[in-house]
């Protein structure tokens, strides 16, 4: 069978680099603090019907994003501080069931507040459903805006680790939460403002998807659990590793669609993920020695 | 399993057996034929969930019939209520609400559930507790089962699938078509149908596609069907999996006509697919533009009462609540399940919203199985009838 290779890319792309910003998302919070935070997914499906809600009550779109963005920070800061670490008590096993927890409220409070139907979601320029010809296949002109947002975010969070104070504290805490005590860092405000910030990528990612996809819940689960694939495959510990891994998950997941079948893709999809954790249980760029495994 | 775990679902099994029991002997339902209490329908219907948008207008449109039937007098001169649950379309809801509505709510028939999947649940309560039961479903479940109580006003998937390629045959005179369906049983069930029938009218499908109903991308579904050289696309999907196929055929700069099926014959579609909407054929219940008679009061009250036009969903449930009236009338007002289940079958044939039903003892659909919708096509972001395939 006949695979239109422009046009896998053009898909794989868009959807990878969303799974490539959840992704970062579930590393930033497993490397801080060893938790696993299932609740991105709802967090990301959310972020496009609450930018609708601004906007239907007049705050214009860039505002309407940015108020979005911080509220789901404040909210990250918040889910962690009252629903993660109590759950510690636990074990790790502990915030994880929490975050399931958090994900149903969520999914079960947005048909609550918006109903269960998806809603259509203006792209950021053109119109509706406008596509360019490039390297061969149509792509969404959102589908730019998607890659741009990602590349920006993405790029802004590594310098910030890299290069600022703060960054340095939460890749100490990663090394060794002993030693960043030590040095007079506190864990707990690194865990937190990690889930705060993964909590804001997500929601840039969900607002620049929403175009595409719908403003909606009913990907949820699809993009959370994709992902985690990426994460896992990519390397859990390693930033380059999730990155590639949401890249490497979207481009496989559009290839097997359009070599196979929509039906198979699941199956191979998750056949490949079993396969790479035999081969390489921590993931591909993953690296022994960190503390968190 | 800890001992005292075990004690629990003993005592929640005895609990289940002693109701079931229950059901049995009891001579409660129907019992007060001729009396003045108002007779109970009960109905179950997915009102939230991922059904919502087909069980709430349904809610909406016993609302309706409620309302309308106790202005004209009742049934049999008695006022009729409608006790509705929420199943949220998932059947460990649906079993335990059937049997509420047959041992707690004493209602005479059941009007529901919306889905397949749990209309297949509670079957075996109605059959067993012989309460006469209005499914709001497109599959025949009856069938084979000599005396069932089981009856629906829903056309049968058959009946669509004609009608669909009835329009491909005559009017957009065309061979081969390319089928993007619903990998649920929704899609599958239809697909299988379409591939029999196909023969029939002279065509060929040539390419068929499965998606899922949430999927968000479905250009590799497309590129397919366009490889094949398929001249029409029918899309047995609901949304939003419909607006990404029509979303993806715009986007690849494929002109061809798209076919949907009557599931995304609403508002819904063109508002989700945009501009890639336009020219979408579906089918449809209803003539917006000139409804005949028949339809007329209904899509004007429900418009009116609802501040919107009904779904097709919404005319089935309507047309159950009527069948019902229609039947417990012809059983000279008694309302035991016999006497209803008898009514519905004798009762003369019925002109509702959605067809005149006949029913018989071979047909509990009481629709003859032939072409019956309308062809509507989106001009303009709104679904308009272009073709009558019973013409």
């Amino acid at each position: 069978m006949s695979v239109d290779y422009p046009q896998v890319l053009a898909t794989g792309l868009t959807y990878g680099v969303i799974f490539a910003l959840v992704a970062l998302g579930y590393h930033l919070i497993y490397v801080s603090s060893g938790m696993l935070n299932f609740a991105l997914g709802e967090q990301l499906a959310v972020a496009g019907l609450v930018v609708l809600s601004l906007m239907s009550a007049g705050v214009p779109f860039v505002l309407a994003l940015i108020v979005a963005v911080l509220a789901a920070a404040a909210f990250g800061a918040g889910y962690e501080r009252f629903a993660l670490r109590p759950a510690l008590r636990m074990g790790l096993v502990g915030p994880l069931i929490a975050s399931v927890g958090v994900a149903i409220v969520i999914g079960q409070a947005r048909v609550l507040i918006w109903g269960p139907n998806p809603r259509p979601f203006a792209p950021f320029t053109g119109a509706p459903n406008e596509s360019v010809g490039f390297l061969g296949g149509r792509w969404p002109i959102q589908s730019f805006w998607i890659i741009g947002l990602a590349a920006v975010s993405a790029a802004a969070l590594l310098l910030f680790l890299r290069y600022t104070w703060y960054g340095r504290a939460w890749r100490a805490t990663a090394q060794s939460p002993v030693g960043a005590r030590l040095s007079g860092i506190d864990p707990s405000v690194v865990s937190m403002s990690a889930v705060s910030v993964a909590s804001a990528l997500v929601t840039i990612a969900g607002v620049a998807i929403a175009p595409i996809v719908l403003a909606g819940g009913f990907y949820a689960l699809d993009f959370g659990v994709r992902a985690f694939a990426a994460a896992i495959i990519g390397g859990f510990t390693s930033t380059t590793g999730v990155l590639l891994g949401g890249l490497f998950i979207g481009l496989l997941d559009a290839w097997l669609v359009a070599a196979l079948s929509a039906a198979w893709s699941d199956v191979v999809l998750y056949a490949v993920l079993a396969l790479a954790l035999l081969v390489r249980p921590r993931g591909f760029l993953g690296r022994e020695g960190v503390s968190r495994a | 399993m800890s001992r005292r775990f075990t004690a629990v679902l003993a005592a929640a099994a005895m609990t289940v057996v002693l109701a079931a029991c229950g059901d049995d002997s009891d001579s409660g339902n129907g019992s007060a034929s001729g009396g003045t209490d108002p007779i109970k329908i009960g109905a179950i219907l997915g009102i939230s969930g991922r059904f919502a948008f087909v069980g709430e207008p349904q809610k909406q449109a016993l609302e309706l019939a409620q309302q309308r039937i106790n202005a004209d007098g009742g049934i049999a001169g008695r006022q009729v209520e409608f006790v509705v649950y929420d199943d949220e379309v998932d059947e460990t809801k649906s079993v335990p609400l059937a049997n509420r509505l047959i041992s707690e709510d004493k209602v005479v028939a059941i009007i529901g559930p919306s889905i397949t999947v749990p209309a297949l649940a509670i079957q075996p309560i109605v059959e067993r507790a012989k309460i006469p039961n209005m499914t709001l479903t497109s599959k025949a479940i009856w069938e084979g089962k000599d005396g069932s109580y089981v009856f629906h006003t829903t056309p049968r998937e058959e009946v669509e699938v004609k009608s669909v390629l009835s329009f491909i045959k005559d009017e957009l005179k065309v061979t081969k078509v390319g089928v993007i369906y619903d990998r649920q049983p929704y899609g599958t069930g239809n697909l299988a149908f379409i591939k029999q029938f196909a023969p029939d009218f002279g065509l060929q499908v040539v390419s068929e596609e499965g998606i899922e109903n949430n999927d968000t991308n479905a250009d590799a579904q497309v590129q397919r069907v366009r490889a094949a050289g398929a001249e029409t696309v029918v899309v047995w999907v609901g949304d939003p999996a419909a607006s990404s196929v029509v979303k993806a055929i715009n986007q690849a700069g494929w002109t061809v006509p798209v076919l949907g099926s009557s599931a995304i014959a609403g508002p819904r579609f063109a508002e989700l697919a945009g501009p890639a909407a336009e020219g979408v054929y579906s089918n449809s219940t209803y003539d917006t533009k000139a409804p005949p008679a028949n339809q007329k009061t209904f899509l004007d009250e429900f418009t009116a009462k609802f501040n919107g036009p009904p779904t097709q969903f919404a005319a089935f449930a309507y047309d159950s609540a009527y069948v019902l009236k229609g039947a417990i009338e012809a059983a000279g007002g008694k309302t035991d399940g016999e006497s209803i289940r008898k009514g519905i079958i004798d009762m003369p044939a019925y002109e509702g919203v959605v067809a005149t039903y006949d029913f018989a003892d071979d047909n509990h659909n009481g629709i003859p199985n032939g072409p019956l919708f309308y062809i509507v096509q989106v001009k303009g972001g709104k679904f308009e009838v272009v073709y009558d395939t019973r013409k």
